[in-house]
């Protein structure tokens, strides 16, 4: 039992040893300061606070890892971090610090009793913390409506846009809070909602920390709107000073530019790139910069019932009209002057189009127009001149002009008219109205009738019975290929044909006999000869007589020709071949001629049907 | 012109004529007009009908409308002189009210061109001549085959009167295919505008001008989609252009 004991104790006493021995370890890592603490600990919404987390360690090297305190309830405006390296004299002997300094610049997003986490750090195998911080912030004193609280001056207000003193940016809105970047470009607009057409005003600025020794921008990519560059500088940047929080930097307009959107929908206006030197950037490797997207939603133009609405004219636009003559007869012509003046982008518009009670006019080709950027305003005027000619004497007056435009500022359409200018037509002397206008009398009469067919004749080739005459043509012919072809099948195989078939396959065979007597070649003639009569025996019979004996031939062509005479003279005739091919004494050339002719007598008499036997063939001899 | 028998419509609609041209000749031509698209309307199809509706708009002042009768009438009558003269002399006055028209869309296709000066009725005419030529030609053919006699003179015949035949075929249905498939139209307003899109507050591509002649692609509600000579593309409303049939 009391080893037991003995060994519960021991266990116990090895495993506070380890305890011990662990935290000493972490004790000798202990950090030798770590505080968080918060400057000032109470102010309002407006104010910013300064949140510093002091760390002291011995030695010199830093926490394995640092975790900052959680700002919940604060925006952390700006950051820095300082770590240095020190040796003290303690207790008589050097030793050596490792101090790290993180400040947090802080601004409340609300108010209350507020708090800031703990910093975490861990060193060795410990891990320590700060004590969380607590705050008071109230509320700002204009948000309490105190009666000491002063009104917002006019001049403060322009004072929103940096730049007023010079190139200004309307519609200008602080940037947001940068992350540490001490050289960016913010873009304003006037407005992020217009109308097509529109005019639309971005400016880029420049805002920068440090000194600029080189900037230079790129272009902007082409987007679908008009653009007017309302300024862009000449030589130098000129600056500003400001504050972003309570971080200083300088800002300068560096481009402007008027946007006129042609359609309805989103439209994003491309960022600008700068490339831009700063000391401690190389002049040859510049740093690129550029500003966000900007999107603009524009909306459509609301429905008019004028019909004679163009699109183009959008802004602010007056008219004023005046005729070079205000007498003359009525055969003359006046001319009208129309000037238009327009805050917008009047290089989009088109030649109005004129329709003037009483009179014909011919509107211009060309137009003389001037533009000007007043204010940041993009304005112009066009001068045109319509060529006019009166219809009637009764004309009295040229009727005031009228065009309707949109104006985006009232939001709502507009009709700018000129005033009506006062005319004198002269009637023509009576002689000259006699005389016709010149284009009738040019033209040729109307066509002879007092009655009309109620349609007329149809086209060829839309009638119905052209589009059989057509598709006759070729069906006749198919249907005559056809034809053709099934009589050839048919007449190939006719006796006639047969006949002649025979016949020709006779002649050559002769032919070819004739030419080995030529050639005094008996033994051929003779096998040609008997070739040629038992071909034609062949083929006129259906017969294969080529391996037969002659008792069996002589059996087949008795029941093919009538007068087994005829028979045995045809068989005498091959027998009577058959010796001359292989006679010891060959026959003499007239022999042979006599056995050609009786070859040809022989197969007439075959061919002719009515048959009769002829003289006895003798042996060795034409009969 | 008097047809043998006539509907109880058409004795109306000869009456109309008779009124039309009295009234022209009267120096009227609004009533003219008037009278004139009336029997348009009542589906009178001559090409007398709308040379003298044509000519009468050319009267009044009204290109748009007289260009459009007019290239009706050249449509049914290709060769006739009066037609074409009067059809000149809208363009003229056109050129005279509108100089800074687009000239580049006003000129006209190859193909256009073509079946202005050549008619219709004779290349069917022709096609038919040269085809049964050519069925004619093969059968013959087909017989020297058959009989084994010469052939040369009959190859040479098929082949020209084939190629013939092919060329006059093609020809035919080109011409087809340009009067009836492809649908034309003609500019009605003396100055008008082609739109980015059938809506009449989108951008303005270009303005067109009476007489005009262009190719309808589609329509969408009060909007037409067409094509230019000059192969511009656009919408136009659908009230400023009038259909060739």
């Amino acid at each position: 039992m009391w080893r037991n004991w003995y060994g519960c104790w021991l266990g116990l006493g090895v495993l506070a040893t380890l305890l011990c021995l662990s935290a000493s370890e972490a004790w000798a890592k202990r950090p030798l300061a770590f505080t968080l603490e918060v400057t000032p600990s109470a102010g309002d919404e407006g104010e910013q606070f300064t949140a510093t987390v002091h760390l002291e360690l011995s030695g010199v090297a830093g926490p394995e890892r640092y975790v900052r305190p959680d700002f919940w309830d604060f925006h952390v405006i700006d950051s820095t971090t300082r770590q240095t390296t020190d040796s003290v004299i303690e207790d008589g002997r050097q030793r050596l610090r490792y101090v790290e300094v993180h400040s947090y610049l802080l601004r409340p997003k609300t108010t209350g009793r507020l708090r800031i986490g703990p910093a975490k750090v861990v060193v060795g195998s410990g891990e320590f913390e700060t004590r969380p911080a607590w705050l008071r912030v109230g509320p700002t004193s204009a948000a309490l409506g105190g009666a000491d609280t002063p009104p917002v001056a006019a001049a403060d207000q322009a004072a929103a846009d940096p730049t007023a003193a010079g190139e200004r940016a309307p519609g200008f809105v602080p940037p947001a809070t940068q992350h540490g970047e001490d050289v960016f470009l913010h873009v304003v607009t006037t407005t992020s909602s217009p109308v097509v057409g529109e005019q639309v005003t971005v400016t880029w600025l420049l805002y920068a920390r440090a000194e600029v020794l080189q900037v230079a921008f790129r272009p902007l990519d082409d987007l679908d709107a008009d653009v007017h560059r309302l300024f862009a500088p000449a030589s130098h940047l000129e600056y500003f000073d400001v504050q972003i929080g309570r971080v200083p930097y300088r800002t300068a307009v560096v481009a402007k530019v008027a946007v006129f959107p042609r359609t309805a929908g989103p439209l994003f206006v491309p960022p600008l790139v700068a490339e831009v030197v700063t000391p401690g950037v190389p002049m040859d490797r510049p740093r690129l910069i550029e500003s966000p997207s900007l999107p603009l939603s524009v909306a459509p133009l609301p429905a008019t019932s004028r019909a004679d609405f163009d699109p183009a004219y959008v802004g602010e636009v007056s008219l004023r009209a005046r005729l070079d003559r205000t007498e003359l007869r009525a055969d003359e012509a006046l001319t009208l002057h129309l000037r238009v003046t327009m805050k917008g982008a009047i290089q989009r518009t088109t030649i109005p189009e004129l329709f003037i009670e009483g009179f014909r006019v011919r509107a211009p080709a060309d137009y003389r127009e001037e533009l000007e950027v007043v204010d940041g305003q993009v304005r112009g005027q066009r001068d045109y001149e319509y060529w006019m000619t009166p219809l009637s004497e009764k004309v009295t007056e040229v009727p005031a002009i009228e065009l309707p435009f949109f104006d985006p500022g009232l939001g709502r359409y507009r009709v700018a008219a000129s005033d009506p200018l006062a005319v004198s037509i002269h009637p023509l002397p009576v002689a000259q109205r006699a005389v016709p206008e010149p284009g009738l009398l040019a033209a040729a009469p109307l066509r002879a009738g007092d009655t009309i067919a109620t349609q007329a004749r149809r086209r060829l080739d839309r009638r119905a019975w052209y589009r059989w005459a057509i598709a006759m043509p070729p069906l006749m012919l198919v249907v005559f290929a056809v034809g053709l072809t099934w009589q050839r099948r048919r007449h190939r195989n006719s006796p006639a044909l047969r006949r002649q078939r025979h016949q020709r396959a006779r002649a050559a065979a002769l032919r070819r006999a004739r030419l080995h007597l030529e050639e005094a070649d008996g033994s051929s003639f003779y096998g040609a000869l008997s070739r040629a009569v038992l071909d034609y025996v062949e083929a006129s019979t259906d017969l294969s007589l080529g391996a037969a004996t002659r008792s069996v031939m002589r059996d087949q062509l008795e029941t093919k020709f009538r007068g087994p005479e005829l028979v045995g003279q045809l068989l005498s005739f091959l027998d009577h071949c058959d010796r001359c091919r292989f006679a010891q004494a060959p026959r003499t050339r007239a022999e042979k001629i006599g056995d050609h002719e009786w070859a040809e007598r022989l197969l007439d008499a075959l061919e002719a049907g009515e048959l009769a036997p002829l003289g006895p063939h003798r042996q060795g001899g034409a009969p | 012109m008097l047809i043998a028998s006539l509907p109880a419509g058409a004795v109306a609609a000869s009456s109309d004529y008779a009124r039309a041209r009295e009234a022209y000749q009267a120096h009227d031509p609004v009533l003219a007009r008037a009278l004139y698209e009336g029997l348009v309307a009542a589906g009178v199809d001559h090409p007398d009908l709308f040379y003298n509706l044509g000519t009468a708009c050319l009267a009044a002042g009204e290109l748009g409308c007289a260009a459009h009768n007019l290239e009706q009438a050249l449509r049914r009558d290709s060769r006739a002189e009066d037609i074409r003269g009067n059809l000149a002399l809208v363009h003229a006055e056109v050129a005279l009210r509108v100089p800074d028209r687009m000239t580049s869309a006003e000129r006209r296709g190859r193909l256009d061109r073509v079946l202005g000066w050549v008619s219709m009725d004779g290349v069917a005419t022709f096609f038919l001549i040269a085809e049964i030529l050519a069925m004619a030609a093969l059968a013959w053919l087909l017989v020297a085959r058959a009989r084994r006699r010469r052939r040369g003179i009959a190859v040479v015949a098929v082949v020209v009167l084939c190629s013939l035949a092919l060329a006059l075929g093609l020809a035919l249905w080109a011409a087809r295919r340009e009067l009836d498939v492809v649908s034309h139209g003609i500019v009605l307003v003396e100055r008008g505008r082609l739109h980015a899109a059938a809506d009449p507050h989108s951008e303005v591509r270009a303005p067109v001008h009476a007489g005009l002649r262009v190719v309808v692609l589609g329509q969408e509600g009060g909007w037409l989609r067409v094509r230019l000579a000059n192969g511009g593309q656009g919408w136009v409303a659908r009230e400023a252009v009038g259909i060739l049939d």
